[in-house]
């Protein structure tokens, strides 16, 4: 792989231990190539989304260190490190109290930037999300479906034009049919904007249709790191363990 | 009837007014002390437990005895409106520290993380999502304690703080229930007044919860 220096973001020997002793992270060492979208995959309790706090620091690993962009989080100030990263999670991150377009803007609005500037900026990233300004831009988060709840999410963390997007099963609460619309959405975006993304899913195909690259976690390690493409056919026991139990339900078996 | 109100009308709207500046007065007071605590209190939450337990004391302290504890300190001096906003103040302090500390605390605990995790600073966490959050819980304890207040105040009069209170211990030294009534009437309507005011600013405050799809 690329090496800390020129990744966006890496892992090294990244531990955390629970005060009671339990491990969450164990020695995970893990590199991100900028451009990519790596998705980290793994049962719930595999540590993947402790991982994924490490990035912005909203956790800090006991063991270990991340880079983001080759410089150490704990070198970064934590503001200006999560200002720079967007962030989007299951559903419920909206702020309730704000319209649909003062979310979109809330972190150019928490630097500061021009009122005039935050709007048009507003207007952009609902047109890139797929929303109709005119009709959204004022309801209340809980005027809006789950679906355009996540686009506004989505827009939210674009809207100060970070490098970086962690992604915690951003589709996790959506029905099959708005997921496959949300996915194609990003798919489309991320094609478009170059992003770096880590994405946090248990679901293989989403993972699968999104990711360049695939990390399965178990137990906190790092099991398998695979090209996307490669993933299906990989030869790691618990890689065919998860594909075998994932898809229990096509039959695919060749004899 | 009639006779009685022209007798003593101006001297209702007047200790009617004296008992909306006591009230009023112990109220700001209340909330510009019971506010800031019940926010200190969320980022020291060790604090929490005796801060409310001495909040929740002082308001088992009957309102006579209070009054009559303040009479002596030096600072009050021998103003009886300061005494009476003073006790009254302390009266108001629990529900106001109360539903600020539990509205806050209330808050999601989701919108507080991606609050923390889009880079809001602590101060702008508080500002723009913590108390915007906790409006609505912050205005019903103040609903609360003016309510309360306003009841209270009548007892000032005891102290010779002066309010609606005067008309009641006149009537009842006097055994006139018109002079009685002609304290009680408006008091009620002031509390009934308050509470329908705030209610409806309460109202206006509540955010509606995102629902499940």
């Amino acid at each position: 792989m690329t090496g800390i220096d020129e990744s966006a973001i890496a892992f090294d020997q990244v531990g955390l231990t629970t005060p009671e002793g339990r491990v969450i992270l164990d020695h995970v060492d893990l590199e991100v190539a900028t451009g990519s979208t790596t998705a980290l995959l793994g049962r719930s309790g595999s540590g993947k989304t402790t991982l994924l706090r490490t990035v912005n620091r909203l956790i800090e690993p006991t063991a270990g260190r991340v880079f983001v962009e080759a410089k150490p989080t704990t070198d970064w100030d934590p503001i200006t490190l999560r200002r720079s990263i967007g962030y989007v999670i299951q559903e419920t991150g909206l702020f309730p109290h704000f319209d649909a377009e003062r979310n979109i803007g809330a972190v150019l609005e928490i630097e500061g930037r021009p009122k005039q500037e935050i709007a048009e900026r507003a207007r952009q990233l609902f047109t890139q999300v797929g929303l109709d300004y005119a009709t959204f831009a004022r309801r209340l988060p809980y005027q809006l479906s789950g679906g355009q709840r996540q686009r506004v999410g989505l827009a939210r963390a674009l809207a100060a034009e970070p490098k970086l997007l962690l992604m915690d099963e951003p589709f996790g609460a959506l029905d099959p049919l708005t997921r496959a619309e949300m996915q194609d959405m990003l798919r489309d975006l991320l094609q478009r904007l170059h992003k770096t993304v880590l994405l946090v899913t248990h679901d293989l195909d989403e993972a699968l249709y999104l990711a360049s690259h695939i990390v399965l976690l178990e137990g906190g390690k790092v099991v398998a790191n695979l090209p996307a493409d490669e993933f299906l056919g990989s030869q790691i026991p618990a890689v065919q363990s998860y594909v075998r139990a994932v898809h229990r339900g096509t039959p695919q078996e060749t004899k | 009837m009639t006779g009685f109100l022209v007798q003593h009308g101006s001297e209702i709207a007047e200790l009617t007014l004296e008992h909306l500046w006591l009230t009023g007065s112990a109220m700001l007071l209340a909330a510009a002390i019971g506010v800031p605590t019940g926010i200190w209190l969320t980022r020291h939450p060790r604090w929490a437990k005796p801060v409310l337990g001495v909040v929740n004391i002082i308001q088992t302290i009957p309102s006579l005895a209070l009054f009559g504890f303040l009479l002596p300190l030096p600072w009050i001096g021998d103003r009886a409106a300061r005494i009476a906003i003073a006790a009254l103040t302390a009266y108001a302090l629990l529900p106001i520290v109360r539903n600020t500390y539990a509205g806050i605390e209330g808050v999601d605990p989701t919108v507080l993380e991606v609050a923390k995790a889009l880079g809001m600073t602590s101060g702008q966490r508080l500002r723009k999502v913590e108390l915007p959050l906790a409006a609505g819980f912050i205005l019903a304890g103040l609903r609360t304690a003016t309510v309360l207040a306003v009841g209270i105040a009548t007892i000032a009069a005891a102290v010779g703080a002066g309010g609606l209170g005067e008309f009641i211990f006149r009537g009842v030294a006097s055994v006139d229930n018109r002079l009685v009534l002609a304290g009680a009437i408006p008091a009620a309507l002031l509390a009934i007044a308050a509470d329908t005011g705030l209610g409806w600013i309460e109202n206006r405050l509540k955010v509606p919860a995102p629902g499940r799809t």
